[in-house]
């Protein structure tokens, strides 16, 4: 969505279930009004109201109920859902000025150490069988388990910095992640540079924004209960 | 007739002055150059204040040295130096409690068991740090007192730092009468636990039945908040599991005791 409003110019945007009124009352102020109430932006010129498509800020943490077994020297490939952010954006000339935002699921969880570890969003994983549009992207997941015995994964942890979003026409797509199995309760990640053939006329809209070391080590202590009783790290 | 030697002892006494100024002036300037300088590289690294600290110690070196080099243009420095050593133990006995302080801050700098904006309790006294300097720490109280701590009783001080980490966990108690069905308590627990945007998913979430209490099974659900949640995912929690456990039917007891008489007592208590 992209709407262009110049001076005198009124637009109405449907923003999450909320009702906004852009207004260009002079070539100086953009009004805004909702239910919430009214603001006066100061901009010259011509606007943009844009909606933007944006990863969450914090890491993605994805927790099965039930962990998911990967057998001996196998990649399990599948799709996971990966909520989406969405941002309602003024722009005029270079500046962008962010009116409102919303994503779903404010349930957080913590990775790491009680005393040193990472803010995320927390995401129960759901599989997607076949790519959808809606207000989420498909995640490409490879889960690849190299050793020779039969291990599990419970958890893993997406860094949003390291992905990619691509809009195709089917649907919103991410970089392929791959998920190596250390050892029990351990994880590499991998972040791949391009998504799927599935994805139809795929654009890159959202760029990684670490170019540097795509390796990262996911590390779950085997002593939960001692984590989470708070008597240790 | 013209006194040459007093005119050249003059002389040479305004071209002390002279120098000495010319001394004065470019250490003062060395001073902030350096002083500033040390804050940037200082601050970066460790932090701000730190960097301030630094920044202080090296203008005041800098311009100590251009003091006493300036004063060596006039005056034997070294008889100075020993004059001063003999004051400096008077003003030292004197100041023992101030010196006693730097040293503290110096520790305080170097230990930071806290920064300026953490929340704290220093020896039962709980507050926002809102400066650390050499001599003296000072708090903005919860109730928005103005409290300034000399640093060695900081520094001899029991030291809570309520900010240190992002996450702390969170205990809320509660008791279920010795009728109800203490595994619906549970699972009611566990739902308002769960349905709470404040508690964090991982680390997960406990519910334990942690005894018989006097009028009731007690029961601890242990959560995970962000620390800056704390108080209100605590009011939001306690709220919420009496909703919830009065909506199933569960009883939250209070104490109660049972008083029996007999025939006799009663009847005297009548009277």
């Amino acid at each position: 969505m992209k709407e262009k409003l110049e001076t005198g110019g009124k637009v109405d945007v449907d923003f999450a279930g909320k009702q906004y009124v852009f207004e260009k009352v002079n070539p100086f102020f953009l009004k805004v009004s909702s239910d919430v109430g009214e603001r006066l932006i100061s901009i010259e010129g011509t606007v943009e109201i844009r909606v933007d498509t944006v990863f969450f800020e914090h890491p993605y943490f994805y927790k099965w109920k039930t962990p998911i077994q990967a057998s001996p020297k196998t990649t399990l490939k599948f799709i996971l859902k990966l909520p989406i952010q969405r941002k309602l954006v003024v722009e005029a000339g270079k500046r962008d000025i962010v009116i409102d935002s919303f994503h779903e699921g404010a349930k957080k969880a913590w990775y790491g150490p009680v005393s040193a570890g990472a803010l995320c969003d927390f995401v129960v994983p759901e599989v997607l069988f076949e790519p959808e549009e809606g207000e989420f992207a498909n995640m490409l997941v490879r889960v690849v388990n190299p050793s020779t015995v039969s291990r599990e994964i419970s958890r893993f942890v997406v860094d949003p910095k390291r992905l990619m979003l691509f809009q195709a026409e089917n649907g919103f797509f991410t970089n392929k992640i791959y998920v190596n199995i250390v050892r029990e309760g351990e994880f590499s990640m991998d972040y791949g540079k391009g998504t799927t053939k599935a994805a139809k006329k795929a654009k890159k809209i959202v760029k990684e924004q670490l170019k540097s070391t795509k390796h990262v080590l996911t590390k779950f202590s085997p002593l939960n209960a001692v984590r989470d009783f708070g008597f240790g790290d | 007739m013209v006194d040459l030697s007093a005119l050249s002892g003059n002389l040479a006494l305004l071209e002390n002055v002279f120098k000495a100024l010319v001394i004065l002036v470019l250490g003062y300037g060395l001073s902030k150059l350096a002083g500033s300088i040390t804050q940037r590289a200082v601050g970066s690294k460790v932090n701000q204040h730190v960097g301030q600290i630094s920044r202080k110690i090296v203008s005041y070196v800098i311009v100590a040295v251009a003091l006493v080099t300036a004063l060596d243009l006039f005056i034997e420095v070294s008889t100075l130096i020993a004059a001063a050593g003999i004051a400096g133990i008077a003003i030292g006995m004197a100041a023992q409690r101030s010196v006693s302080n730097i040293i503290s801050g110096l520790f305080l700098l170097a230990d930071q068991p806290f920064e300026v904006g953490d929340a704290v309790d220093v020896g039962g006294n709980a507050g926002v740090v809102l400066d650390i300097s050499l001599f003296s720490t000072r708090l903005r109280t919860f109730d928005n007192k103005y409290l300034r701590i000399p640093n060695d009783s900081v520094a001899n001080a029991k030291i809570i730092n309520f900010s240190y980490y992002a996450i702390r966990r969170l205990d809320i108690s509660v008791g279920v009468a010795y009728k109800s069905d203490v595994g619906s308590a549970v699972d009611v627990l566990q739902d308002v636990i769960e349905g709470s945007s404040s508690v964090l998913a991982e680390p997960e979430p406990l519910v334990l039945v942690s005894g018989f209490g006097d009028s009731s099974i007690d029961m601890v659900a242990r959560v995970w908040v962000q620390t800056s949640d704390i108080f209100t995912a605590r009011t939001e929690l306690i709220m919420s599991i009496k909703l919830a456990l009065e909506e199933a039917g569960i009883e939250i007891p209070f104490p109660y005791r049972t008083l029996t008489f007999d025939e006799g007592e009663l009847e005297r208590l009548k009277k």
